[in-house]
């Protein structure tokens, strides 16, 4: 019986010790768990930042993917559709893009010119898709006073160069 | 009320007498126990005996039980001043000791039945033996190989089973008279209308020879021996204070010797007003009443088998059953530990493992970048907002461009018949004048800028000489 009482003693000791541990457990599992919640937080957002960037690199594999790395020539395409304006193109300054890229800038003045050629012209600087497009990114058209529906205008356009 | 000593669905319950061994096979069934009667009969010479009780401990898996006869024991009513029961099972002992014709020490004692009387008393039945009647009673038992794990108080269980087989009908006093060759066994109680666990046992009594009764009911001869035993049973009424209206139960091998009950009521009937009747099957009482309470427990627990006389198989069973509990306890103790050991180290291994993916995804995002600990997402942040520059003429491409929205102002223009002064777009702003035939025309150009989400303002001018509508279009971004 002396036996059965050790072994009792034992195992409420044991019982005891577990009991205590469970609750120091218990103790501490607030403080890192608001510290996990917290990081688990920051990955949600870092998650949604890493959606942006893939947006961003898939962009520019698309650009990567084209033919031709340059866009049209655009005094060349200014002077097909508009042979009267010599120097209708001004280049601007270049700027770097990611990946190794460059942004061309460039003006288009034409004066005095019909607004609707001004739409052949605009369909024309997007391209056909293998080389990368002039894109517009500004615009002043300003009606002449002799007659309705034609006057000066003058297009901001850029476009990325490889 | 109290359980089975022992976990079992057979018991074999011995009543040995003076000559005789009665031996009844009770198995616990769906509807309560199966009782029938296995062995009757006499004890000249144990070897036989012992061969049929061998036979039937055979199929295994049953326990044995056995009465102590009631003139081996005693027992007595005791009343302790306290009103706590825990202190007054401390004192009972020595309050039995003061009553006991022998000492304590050379006794077997128990209290089957402690409670608070609510007057500041706790009142106990003790009942008690001398541990040499009840070795020789085990002696004798074990000679006809018969071990029994229950040795019960034979008062204790004929005064249980009576109440179980033949419920109290109503209030008052209650005699179970068990008429054996060698003796006739009384056990009295009030039964006050109560439930049979509630009943109260008064004392037990067992009055000796009786062998006379059984040779000459009826006769004459017999006379001296009735009159002998109404004259104890007279003085033992008179003792316990028992009112004349008493229910009396014949139960015992007697019991079925109409004879004999018939002479012995119509002694009985000088004494006071009795109801007689008789238990069924009184032949086995004993027996029934043993193995019932060996197999369910019940009121007035009773087993003399304890201390040094503790059945063997008891003791391994309450050996496995406290080693059963400790290991319980020390598997729960030892589950609490290891979780409260490890718990710590799996939240510290899920807080690492969520640095590890922020700042592995953070390497990712912007590699080479030095990366400070708890600022990971900070520092992400900016750097993709200092190269954002750099990718958005990419992004840019993608979205609907500035030359489809000039492209569609023009045709709405020429479509509507207006003529426009003046276009300029920059960035984020518009400014347009021009002139229509009317007003609902002029609206009309609105409408492309309106649909790239550009929050745009119409302005009505002065009409000029032409008798045109004037307009200015001013707007930009919408906020």
């Amino acid at each position: 019986m002396k036996r059965e009482a050790v072994i009792r003693g034992a195992a409420a000791g044991l019982f005891v010790l577990g009991i205590l541990l469970a609750a120091r457990a218990a103790w501490q599992t607030e403080p890192v768990a608001a510290q996990i919640r917290a990081k688990l937080a920051d990955l949600e957002q870092m998650r949604s930042l890493q959606a942006g960037s893939a947006r961003e690199e898939q962009a520019v594999a698309f650009f990567e993917g084209m033919a031709d790395h340059r866009p049209a020539p655009l005094r060349e395409l200014a002077g097909r559709l508009f042979p009267g304006f010599p120097s209708a193109v001004q280049t601007g300054e270049d700027r770097p893009a990611a990946s190794g890229w460059t942004i061309r800038a460039a003006e288009i003045s034409l004066d005095p010119v019909s607004f609707a050629d001004i739409s052949r012209l605009l369909l024309e600087l997007r391209g056909d898709g293998t080389r990368p497009p002039w894109q517009l990114t500004d615009c002043q058209i300003k009606a002449s006073e002799q007659g309705a529906g034609q006057g000066r205008v003058v297009l901001g356009v850029q476009a990325l160069e490889k | 009320m109290s359980g089975p000593i022992l976990p079992a669905r057979v018991c074999l319950a011995a009543d040995l007498f003076a000559g005789g061994l009665r031996v009844g096979r009770s198995e616990c069934a769906r509807r309560g126990l199966r009782h029938e009667a296995v062995l009757d009969l006499a004890v000249e010479d144990p070897a036989p005996v012992k061969a049929k009780v061998a036979k039937l401990e055979a199929r295994g898996g049953c326990v044995w039980a056995a009465a102590l006869p009631i003139h081996e024991s005693l027992t007595r009513w005791l009343k302790a001043p306290l009103a706590s029961e825990a202190k007054a099972r401390r004192v009972l002992p020595s309050l039995l000791d003061i009553q006991l014709p022998f000492s304590i020490e050379e006794c077997v004692h128990l209290f089957p039945w402690i409670r608070p009387s609510g007057r500041g008393e706790v009142e106990a039945l003790a009942v008690a033996a001398r541990t040499s009647d009840l070795r020789r009673r085990l002696e004798s038992l074990a000679a006809l190989g018969i071990s029994p794990v229950v040795l019960d108080h034979e008062g204790l269980a004929l005064w249980s089973q009576s109440l179980r087989e033949e419920p109290p009908r109503g209030g008052g006093w209650r005699v179970v008279a068990a008429l054996y060759p060698d003796h006739l066994a009384l056990v009295l109680g009030q039964t006050d209308g109560r439930e049979p666990g509630e009943s109260r046992f008064a004392g037990a009594h067992s009055l000796r020879p009786v062998e006379a009764l059984w040779q000459g009911a009826g006769n004459a001869s017999a006379e001296p021996a009735v009159q002998r035993v109404i004259g104890r049973v007279r003085q033992i009424l008179q003792a316990q204070a028992a009112s004349s209206s008493i229910e009396w139960l014949w139960t015992g091998p007697g019991a079925a010797d109409a004879a004999l009950t018939e002479d012995l009521q119509h002694h009985l009937g000088a004494l006071g007003s009795f109801a007689f009747h008789s238990h069924a099957r009184p032949e086995s009482f004993l027996v029934r009443a043993l193995a019932t309470r060996a197999l369910r427990g019940g009121a007035w627990p009773c087993n003399f088998r304890i201390g040094s006389l503790a059945h063997p198989t008891v003791e391994r069973h309450l050996v496995r059953r406290s080693r059963g509990a400790s290991a319980a306890l020390a598997a729960a103790g030892l589950v609490l530990c290891g979780l409260g050991l490890a718990w710590p180290s799996v939240l510290e291994a899920r807080k690492n493992g969520v640095q590890s993916e922020l700042e592995s995804l953070a390497g990712r995002l912007a590699p080479g970048l030095r990366l400070p600990y708890g600022q990971e997402l900070r520092s992400v942040r900016q750097a993709l907002q200092d190269r954002a520059a750099l990718y958005r003429p990419f992004l840019d491409a993608f979205e609907p461009s500035a030359a489809e929205l000039l492209l569609e102002v023009l045709q709405t223009a020429r479509a509507a018949g207006l003529t426009l002064d003046s276009l300029g777009f920059s960035g984020d702003s518009v400014t347009a004048r021009g002139a229509g035939a009317d007003w609902d025309r002029c609206e009309q150009l609105a409408g492309p800028f309106r649909a790239r989400g550009l929050r745009v303002v119409l302005e009505r001018q002065d009409a000029g000489l032409d008798e045109k509508v004037h307009f200015t279009l001013k707007g930009g971004n919408a906020p």
